[in-house]
Order: C-alpha cells, then sequence, then structure tokens
C-alpha cells in the first residue's frame, strides 16, 4: 500500500488503469476483427492463385509437365499450396490430405460459368471456400478441351494463425506504447501537481520545525494555490500569536520582576532575625517560581512551535558535566543510554535544565561519597530517564507542586516535572532495590517523515 | 567612595536601593526620571550609573545613549526583561552590564565594584595579566597558562578564575561568586559554582581532597593561593 501513499503514485495508477481497462474493453472486438480480415487475406489470395491455375488449364494449353512446373513457380513464389486434380483422378501440385481430397470430391464443384466470349478458351468456375479439418479449401473448377479439372487451393489454420499472432503482437505492442505513453503523461500531469503541494508541504514542515519566516510560494492548479495562500495566512497568525506572547511575556516579567524587587530590597533592609532570615528564604523561592514560570510563558517564543531534542546526546552531556563534581565527592556515576539517537518532544534547553535539577538535587542532599545512575531507557510511546541514588529517599510529599523535595525549595522536582509534562510525559518516584529516584518520562518525537515525490 | 547615579522610577526600589548602597559605602544620587537622569549626568560626573529602562516619561535606551555620548561612567542596566536579545541589544547600545530584577542589594554592589575594577583596570597601562605562581591570566587575550602550557577554560570557568585570582587570598562564598560570574538574580544555585569549581580543578590539575590553587573553606567559600 506504501507504493500508492502518494499522489503521484495514484495519478499515474489511475491513467494507466483507465488505459488499460480502454484496451481490454476494445481488445475482444479488435481479436475478432483480426481473426476475420486474416482468413479474408488468406482466402482473397487463395483464391487469385486458385483462379488464375484454373485460367491457365482453360487455354487448354497446358499438359501434365507444363501445368505441374506452372504450380511449382506458383507456390513457391505465392507462398500457397494449390493443387490441381485433374479429370482422371490425377493430382498436380502441392500434396494434399486424401480426408481433404475425398471431402472436395463429393460433389462436382460449383457450377461452370458458360461465357459467350469469343476467346475460344475454356469455362471457369467461380470459387467456392468449403470448410475441412485443419483449414480451408478454395474450390475453382476449369474444363478444357480434355475434360475438366478441380483447382483447389489449401489455407491451413496454421498459416492464418501465423498471420493472426503478427497482426495480434503489432496490436499489442500498440497498446503497450499507449500504455507507456499514458503513464508518462499521467506521471508528468503528477508531477506539476505535486510539485507546488511538494513545497507547501515543505513551508509547512519548515513553520512546524520553527523557521516562522517560510511562506509557501503560491502556484499550481487554483486549490493548491489556495491551500499556499492560507498557510501563509496561518503563518503571519503565528507569528502575530507570537508576538503578542513575547510581548505578554516582557509585559508579565516586567509586572511581577520590579515589584519583587522592592519586597526583596525591604527584607533586606529587616534588622537581621530568624524572621527577616525566613522571609529572605520565602522571597528567594518566590523569585525562583517566578523565573521558572516566566521562562514557561516565554516557552513557544524560545522553542518554536516543534520543541524536539536527542536525549542520548543531552543526557551524556550533562552526565559529562557533572562528573568531576561527582569525582571530588567520590560518587560513582553509572551512565546508561542507548547507543542510538532518541529523539524527544522537549526543548534541549528543558531536558538539559531538568536533567541538572535533578542531579542538582541528589548532590545536595545526599552525603558525599553517596553513588547515582542516570539511566536512559525506551519505553512504550517514550523513554524513561531515570535519576536515582543510594540515598534515603524522596517524600512523595515533595511531589507536591512546590513543596519541598528533602528540605529544598522543591523548585528541582518541579523544573524537572515541568519538562516531562511539556514534552506530553509525567515525573513519578522510584522506589528499586537499594536505589531511590525520580523517574521522568518523556514522549518520543513521532512527527512522520513526508514522502517526497 | 564611588559615586553612584541611581535612575529608578519605582519609589520603593529608589528607597531602598538608596538606603542599602549607602549603608555599603556608596555615595547615591538618585533620579525618578529620564529628565532628571540627563540632567544629573550633563552637571555632575558620575563614577557608575544604575540605570531602569522602564521610565515614565524618556526611554532609559535614550539616558543610555546620552550617558554614551557625555563619556560618563560606566552604565550598569537594572533590567526586568532578562531575555538574550534583549541583554544583547543592551550591551551593544554601551551597557557595561546588565542585573535582571529582582536582585539583592548586595548583588548590585557587588556588580558596581566589578565594573568600577574593571574600568579602572582598562584605564591602567600597567601589564593587566593576573599571576599567580604558574598560573597566569591575560583578561584582555582570555587566554590561562599553567606553568607555561595553555589552560582550556570555558567562559565561565574563565570569568570564575579571574575573580578569584582579582581577589587571591579572599575566601569568596558562592553566592558573592554566583552574583560576580553568573547573572543569577537569584541565589541557592549553590551547585552550579560547585561543579564549575570541580571542572576548574580539574583543568588545574588537582582535586578537592588535593587542592594546589584553589582551597574550599567549609560552610564559607573558596579562594585562590599560591601554592609556593
Amino acid at each position: 500500500m506504501r507504493l500508492l501513499a502518494t499522489l503521484r503514485a495514484r495519478v499515474i495508477v489511475l491513467a494507466v488503469g483507465v488505459a488499460a481497462l480502454v484496451i481490454i474493453l476494445a481488445a475482444v472486438p479488435i481479436a475478432f476483427l483480426l481473426r476475420n480480415s486474416a482468413y479474408g487475406d488468406a482466402e482473397h489470395h487463395a483464391t487469385d492463385a486458385a483462379q488464375s491455375t484454373a485460367d491457365y488449364i482453360s487455354t487448354g494449353n497446358a499438359n501434365d509437365t507444363t501445368l505441374t512446373a506452372y504450380l511449382k513457380r506458383l507456390n513457391e513464389r505465392g507462398n500457397t499450396s494449390v493443387t490441381v486434380v485433374m479429370g482422371d483422378g490425377d493430382a498436380l501440385g502441392a500434396p494434399l490430405d486424401q480426408e481433404v481430397l475425398t471431402k472436395v470430391g463429393r460433389d462436382q464443384g460449383p457450377e461452370l460459368h458458360l461465357d459467350h466470349d469469343r476467346d475460344n478458351l475454356g469455362e471457369v468456375s467461380s470459387a467456392r471456400t468449403i470448410d475441412v479439418d485443419g483449414g480451408r479449401v478454395v474450390q475453382v473448377v476449369a474444363q478444357n478441351g480434355q475434360g475438366q479439372a478441380q483447382v483447389l487451393a489449401l489455407i491451413t489454420d496454421d498459416s492464418v494463425a501465423d498471420t493472426i499472432r503478427e497482426r495480434d503482437l503489432i496490436v499489442g505492442g500498440s497498446a503497450l506504447v499507449l500504455l507507456v505513453l499514458a503513464c508518462v503523461a499521467a506521471d508528468l500531469t503528477a508531477r506539476r501537481l505535486v510539485r507546488p503541494l511538494q513545497r507547501t508541504a515543505d513551508t509547512a514542515v519548515a513553520l512546524s520545525g520553527g523557521d516562522l519566516a517560510a511562506r509557501a510560494r503560491v502556484e499550481g492548479p487554483v486549490e493548491v494555490a489556495r491551500v499556499a495562500i492560507e498557510l501563509n495566512a496561518l503563518a503571519d497568525r503565528i507569528d502575530d500569536l507570537l508576538l503578542q506572547e513575547r510581548e505578554a511575556a516582557a509585559d508579565l516579567s516586567h509586572r511581577l520582576r520590579t515589584p519583587l524587587t522592592a519586597v526583596r530590597l525591604a527584607v533586606e533592609a529587616l534588622p537581621a532575625s530568624d524572621r527577616s532570615r525566613d522571609l529572605e528564604d520565602q522571597v528567594a523561592h518566590l523569585e525562583r517560581s517566578l523565573t521558572q514560570l516566566i521562562k514557561a510563558a516565554r516557552r513557544p517564543v524560545r522553542e518554536g512551535l516543534h520543541p524536539r531534542c536527542e536525549a542520548t546526546a543531552v543526557v551524556r552531556g550533562r552526565a559529562d558535566f557533572w562528573t568531576p563534581l561527582a569525582e571530588d565527592q567520590d560518587r560513582r556515576v553509572t551512565l546508561e543510554v542507548p547507543e542510538h539517537p532518541v529523539w524527544v518532544r522537549s526543548a534541549e534547553e528543558d531536558l538539559g535544565a531538568a536533567l541538572d535539577a535533578l542531579l542538582e538535587n541528589v548532590v545536595a542532599h545526599t552525603p558525599e561519597g553517596t553513588a547515582f545512575t542516570v539511566r536512559l531507557a525506551e519505553a512504550a510511546g517514550g523513554v524513561h530517564l531515570d535519576v536515582l541514588d543510594e540515598g534515603p529517599g524522596i517524600p512523595v510529599v515533595a511531589l507536591q507542586r512546590g513543596r519541598s523535595d528533602r528540605g529544598s525549595t522543591g523548585l528541582g522536582l518541579d523544573i524537572a516535572r515541568a519538562a516531562a509534562e511539556a514534552s506530553g510525559g509525567s515525573l513519578e518516584l522510584l522506589h528499586e532495590a537499594t536505589e531511590h529516584g525520580v523517574r521522568l518520562f518523556l514522549r518520543t518525537d513521532a512527527q512522520p517523515a513526508l514522502i517526497n515525490s | 567612595m564611588p559615586d553612584v547615579l541611581l535612575v529608578e522610577d519605582d519609589s520603593a526600589i529608589r528607597t531602598a536601593l538608596t538606603r542599602a548602597l549607602t549603608q555599603l559605602g556608596h555615595v547615591v544620587t538618585s533620579v525618578a526620571t529620564g529628565a532628571e537622569a540627563m540632567t544629573a549626568l550633563t552637571s555632575h560626573d558620575h563614577d557608575v550609573v544604575v540605570l531602569d529602562l522602564g521610565l515614565p516619561d524618556i526611554d532609559g535606551s535614550r539616558v543610555l545613549e546620552v550617558s554614551q555620548a557625555l563619556r560618563s561612567g560606566p552604565v550598569i542596566v537594572a533590567t526586568a526583561r532578562d531575555d538574550e536579545a534583549e541583554v544583547i541589544r543592551l550591551l551593544n547600545a554601551g551597557a557595561d552590564d546588565y542585573l535582571v530584577k529582582p536582585f539583592s542589594a548586595a548583588q548590585m554592589d557587588a556588580r558596581i565594584r566589578a565594573v568600577l575594577r574593571r574600568t579602572r583596570s582598562r584605564a591602567d597601562d600597567e601589564d593587566q595579566r593576573l599571576v599567580v605562581a604558574g598560573l597566569v591570566l591575560d583578561p584582555v587575550g582570555r587566554t590561562v597558562e599553567l606553568d607555561g602550557a595553555p589552560v582550556d577554560l570555558t567562559r565561565k570557568e574563565f570569568d570564575l578564575l579571574q575573580l578569584l585570582m582579582q581577589r587571591r587570598g579572599e575566601v569568596l562564598s558562592k553566592q558573592t561568586l554566583l552574583a560576580e560570574v553568573w547573572q543569577q538574580p537569584w541565589g541557592g544555585a549553590d551547585r552550579t559554582v560547585d561543579v564549575h569549581l570541580s571542572w576548574l580543578r580539574r583543568k588545574l590539575g588537582e582535586t578537592a581532597a588535593g587542592p594546589r590553587f584553589l582551597v574550599s573553606v567549609r560552610g564559607v567559600g573558596v579562594k585562590l593561593v599560591d601554592p609556593t
């Protein structure tokens, strides 16, 4: 079915199919006509040979020797099979099967025409065709002063079949040429139809990939041109919406950050006390949450419309980044990632930030020397990104947004969860035999590849 | 005492920041509008200008242009926007540094001091290279050599090492390092500093257990020392 997946293939198949149907429908009457025509031609040819022989006999000048020589020349030159059965029963010329002779000899043959001319030639009958086993025989009776002779010209089915085969081959070849021409014409038409569609589709893919400047050329048939026009209008609309989002994010940033600066400076100005330190912590948490909020609001602007990244490279990169610190802290790092590329529906920055947050969580909340594992494994519809350590584990309450994960602000899990959920996945706590940690489920990128025509 | 011109339309921020910076040893002149800022720039030389872009009368970028034209002191832009395009635009427009809101008074103080150090060292004709034993850092060429061999550092690692070498022997807290090296408007990302320090140690051929230049002071911070 993949053969018919493209419009071009469908147009070609349709055109060739219609042409083939027309040829098949025309084939039966054409074959019938070819057969009749072949027999007609053979009969006409045999009749001419028989009649010319009869005319020769009717001159009365032919004896057995000259007639035999005549028939030999005639049969060789005309590729005919003419036999003359003399009045005494002798058969001259091409040998003829006895059964045919018997069947032909059952009557006197066609009636002689009494000509009333003054040419002194014998009479010659008109030609008669008789069906015999394996073909037909054209029979002409000639008379001269020595008696009557029957001239028999044999038309074998085999010789006619050869002619029919030759003509069938010519007609079949013509049909084949017609099919090829139909295929070529359909291909040309399909290409002209598909090319603008393909360009429009390429534009749609470019837009989906984040190239918001991409626009489709308005070309091709009216319907295709209209698709391009509408796609361009949609792209303009996306531009407008992103611009609005960008402005909204900037406005949000300004509206929230400016008053928060005043709050922070005011809190810092308070006399040092447990209460003021608690307030500072709360303000710091608020700031981090605000930064994440603004970042999330900016996500479409930052990532384009189709965020995706190669997860194994990101995971390896971030694990490498944290390795020196792990080594300084005597932590054994186990990294497990597939050998082949795995594309996920997440921006590289988001996935990196999520993994950084989880690794930072491990480093911050487990004693130095605690080993940890980073594992990327394929799962149904996505991948599991596990960060496990041999520490005490994360309490379930930490999964509530903004709640503490092992005593910190809880923002690390929020960042990781936001990355997972942005890809259509999720975050869950994981408890294995000796290790505990977090599992991110990230959806793999299943963007279908367009088939190029 | 550095003379700071603070241009900020939000009265709460202006008042609090003026008070805090004054307590930190700066002489602060604060104004609330672009027009007042231009008047202050033309009437008096300031060591550094802290400029909020969202002013009620004139766009802060205009004030930045005037400051450039008058060749007044370095400008630190205090902005609520942290998108990369905006930051690049500000730096290209002539800002010497930027700080994304919300920020603390300590961060602003650190940034002011860093900018002043930078501009003053530019003015000095003497060799700007920082040398600690076999470790040589060239801030202009942005190269580092250890015992004559080049050391390949990332931008953050270079900035971190430069700060530590500039303040050799002084224990710098992770908060200070975050404020000066990273454009972090908030604290709490200690591990970012830790992991960069680990990379720096590795590239300088040492470990946390076997320090040479970089010595951690548990619970306080890190300092760069002369190992000889």
